[in-house]
């Protein structure tokens, strides 16, 4: 006769090893991966951390963002601007109280900036951002000639930016994606301690669980 | 066709063609290893109890002759696609508990399509579901840690003022 081992009931699907969790994981659209790990933090680490997992996100979005309840938001986003690949993994809270990054792939200067403040038009639907160097110089015309970065960029801080905002109008705390267009940073180095403003025509809120994002 | 005997985790003892049973690679190479001849004494199969092992076996005989699957374990077409053939939907119209049993029953045993079918089970069940669908669904708790709790809390305070 086996010795054997004993089988504790695996009611939930948290029970089961990683590596089934990524498996059932790697089933999932990216639309509906973004859903999941909002749902689950544990879930959020894996889409973060297992390549094939955050790559279909790249590859879909170009950037992605996990607002979790109406506070924080964990980002991610790819760099292609200097020719090669890279990806950035960041995360905040967004009202700036705490703002901690976790992985810098790219050595990317984006993690210096500071978002200060915005202000949303209704009436226009423009948006106004105003952002600050912190850390270092930020040369989006030499570090960044992909404008289409700039704009994932400037994408990223309105979506976290814009959050606070919808949840105080009491939407309910689903992921959501803001589209946004005619954004421009003037090409310049922007020393240590700058400041510029950034507006932007807001085209489109899309909830990803409505029609998630074309 | 010769018969061999697995024996569960509770004990339970079950004769299961020989073809059958080798559609576990986990089986099968435990069968080459002693010559193939297990007619006198049944393998343990600690990992999985009765009820899963009759539904393992159940599927088994049902797939006896599908052709092996691709080496190729990433192959995109496996990834992409959540397509269940009809028969395998009825057969993982199981309790979550059973249908989680036999996901790591499947992985114990080596049995990669029905690992697959598994898999792709619980990936429908989440598809197309908000996140706090998803937490009901599967009883996931809400895993903010005490920080974001709080943040949550403190900028509630500040919407209501």
């Amino acid at each position: 006769m086996a010795d054997t081992e004993p089988q504790g009931p695996c009611a939930n699907i948290t029970s089961l090893p990683n590596e089934l969790q990524i498996q059932i994981l790697s089933y999932l659209p990216a639309t509906f991966l973004i859903c999941a790990g909002v749902a689950y933090k544990r879930w959020e680490d894996i889409i973060l951390t297992y390549p094939s997992l955050t790559v279909k996100l790249y590859d879909q979005f170009g950037l992605h963002l996990f607002l979790r309840g109406s506070g924080t938001a964990r980002l991610v986003y790819r760099v292609s601007a200097t020719g090669t690949t890279s990806y950035l993994l960041y995360s905040w809270f967004s009202r700036g109280r705490q703002r901690t990054s976790y992985t810098d792939i790219s050595k990317s200067k984006f993690l210096d900036l500071e978002f200060i403040n915005d202000s949303l038009n209704a009436g226009t639907r423009t948006l106004h951002l105003s952002c600050r160097v912190n850390k270092s110089v930020f040369s989006p015309s030499f570090k960044i000639q992909n404008s289409m970065t700039v704009g994932a960029l400037v994408n990223v801080i309105t979506t976290v930016a814009l959050n606070g905002r919808v949840m105080k109008e009491g939407a309910s705390p689903e992921p959501f994606y803001i589209r946004c267009e005619q954004f421009s940073i003037p090409m310049m180095d922007y020393p240590l301690g700058t400041s510029w403003s950034v507006i932007g025509k807001v085209k489109r809120i899309e909830r990803l669980k409505m029609e998630g994002i074309p | 066709m010769s018969t061999i005997k697995l024996l569960s985790s509770d004990n339970a003892e079950l004769a299961v063609d020989k073809e059958v049973a080798e559609r576990s690679i986990l089986i099968k190479n435990m069968l080459e290893d002693v010559g193939g001849d297990m007619s006198d004494q049944a393998i343990p199969i600690p990992n999985v109890n009765e009820a899963v092992l009759r539904k393992v076996i159940e599927w088994c005989e049902h797939h006896k002759s599908d052709p092996p699957p691709p080496a190729d374990e990433d192959s995109d077409s496996r990834k992409k696609s959540t397509d269940i053939e009809e028969w395998d939907q009825k057969f993982m119209q199981v309790d979550q508990e059973m249908l989680f049993e036999i996901i790591l029953a499947a992985n114990y045993l080596d049995i990669k399509p029905l690992l697959d079918v598994g898999c792709k089970t619980v990936a429908n069940m989440i598809k197309g579901k908000s996140p706090e669908e998803i937490r009901k669904t599967f009883n996931i708790q809400n895993d903010f840690t005490p920080e974001e709790e709080d943040q949550i809390r403190r900028e509630n305070e500040w919407a209501e003022e």
